[in-house]
């Protein structure tokens, strides 16, 4: 892949995914790399982060025997989110007309 | 390598963080592998890499988010003293501007007066310290000169007595023999103030010199 993903761009993807429901460290990681070439090894430190920032709480489960630790959006959160949609809308139609139009306004 | 041996290696390599952050970690990857399921874990390793750059992911990333925090915190502290330093002043300003017209001329005039008494009083306060010092200067220093200059004198009558004697000891024998005995008193204080000076300059002057210099040692050391 030619762009490489920023941190402030795994931030905003790890909390879409929770957005939609609480899940575990591995259900998130699949779920990214499904759609983004990530590493396996990329999403600990992001969720570590957003946990210490207040965008998400943990909470432990019982299953299957051992314990499964889910990571569940806060409102705090909820609101990061909505500027990292915010955001990306600048972001986006900034990059796609230089990209597509060399920056001229139709 | 297996799943003990990259949590093994994930282990040595977090050794140096904090405690909690360091367990929080190994859990997160002891959990990620229960949750691949043993028939994952060849592609869980592979695809992960090698466990030590997967602990530099965390260490770097830990590292910059504590030295964010710790610049907040240091700001807000900073931010917090000079507030408390200001609130007062401002209680007081606040205060004043309620006031009327006829309380603020009252607050300038006793402000006036407590300028006027005040100003004095610590020039006094300042000048007696000042005198007190000056005077035990003095004291010292009399005291010091005095002995000595009283032994000279007592040794200086008592040659002058012995000289008396010494005329008048054909003409006059007992007028001579009560000279020769003022002139002995006189030595036996002459010896005794000698011996005073002796101790005053080898004991007295040096712990004196000390003393002093030890106030001022601790009066620059302390400021």
């Amino acid at each position: 892949m030619s762009f490489p993903i920023s941190s402030g761009l795994l931030d905003a993807v790890v909390l879409s995914v929770l957005e939609q429901a609480d899940a575990y460290g591995y259900r998130i990681t699949q779920q990214v790399r499904s759609k983004l070439d990530i590493s396996e090894s990329t999403l600990y430190p992001v969720l570590r982060r957003l946990e210490k920032n207040g965008d998400l709480t943990v909470y432990d489960r019982a299953f299957d025997g051992r314990n499964r630790r889910y990571y569940a959006i806060t409102p705090t959160g909820r609101q990061q989110l909505a500027d990292y949609r915010r955001d990306w809308y600048t972001y986006r139609n900034g990059i796609e007309a230089l990209l597509f139009a060399g920056g001229e306004t139709r | 390598m297996n799943r003990d041996e990259f949590m093994r290696r994930l282990a040595q390599a977090l050794r140096d963080m904090p405690e909690e952050e360091r367990r929080r970690a190994l859990e997160y990857y002891e959990n990620y592998f229960d949750e691949a399921g043993p028939e994952n874990e060849a592609e869980v390793l592979r695809t992960l890499g090698a466990p030590e750059k997967v602990a530099a992911d965390i260490l770097r990333d830990f590292a910059e988010n504590d030295s964010a925090q710790n610049r907040n915190h240091t700001k807000d502290h900073i931010h917090e003293t000079k507030e408390r330093a200001t609130e007062g002043a401002r209680q007081m300003k606040d205060r004043f501007q309620t006031m009327d017209s006829g309380q603020k001329l009252l607050v300038l005039v006793l402000a006036c007066v407590a300028l006027v008494c005040i100003v004095p009083a610590c020039f006094g306060v300042i000048g007696g310290i000042g005198g007190i010092l000056i005077a035990l200067v003095c004291v010292v220093a009399v005291v010091f000169l005095i002995v000595p200059v009283l032994d000279l004198a007592a040794w200086g009558c008592a040659i002058g007595f012995a000289i008396a004697a010494g005329v008048n000891v054909v003409s006059n024998p007992p007028v001579a023999l009560c000279f020769i005995g003022i002139a002995l008193i006189c030595a036996a204080v002459g010896i005794l103030l000698w011996q005073l000076t002796v101790y005053l300059f080898r004991t007295t002057f040096p712990a004196l010199i000390r003393g002093i210099a030890d106030f001022f040692r601790r009066l620059l050391g302390r400021s």
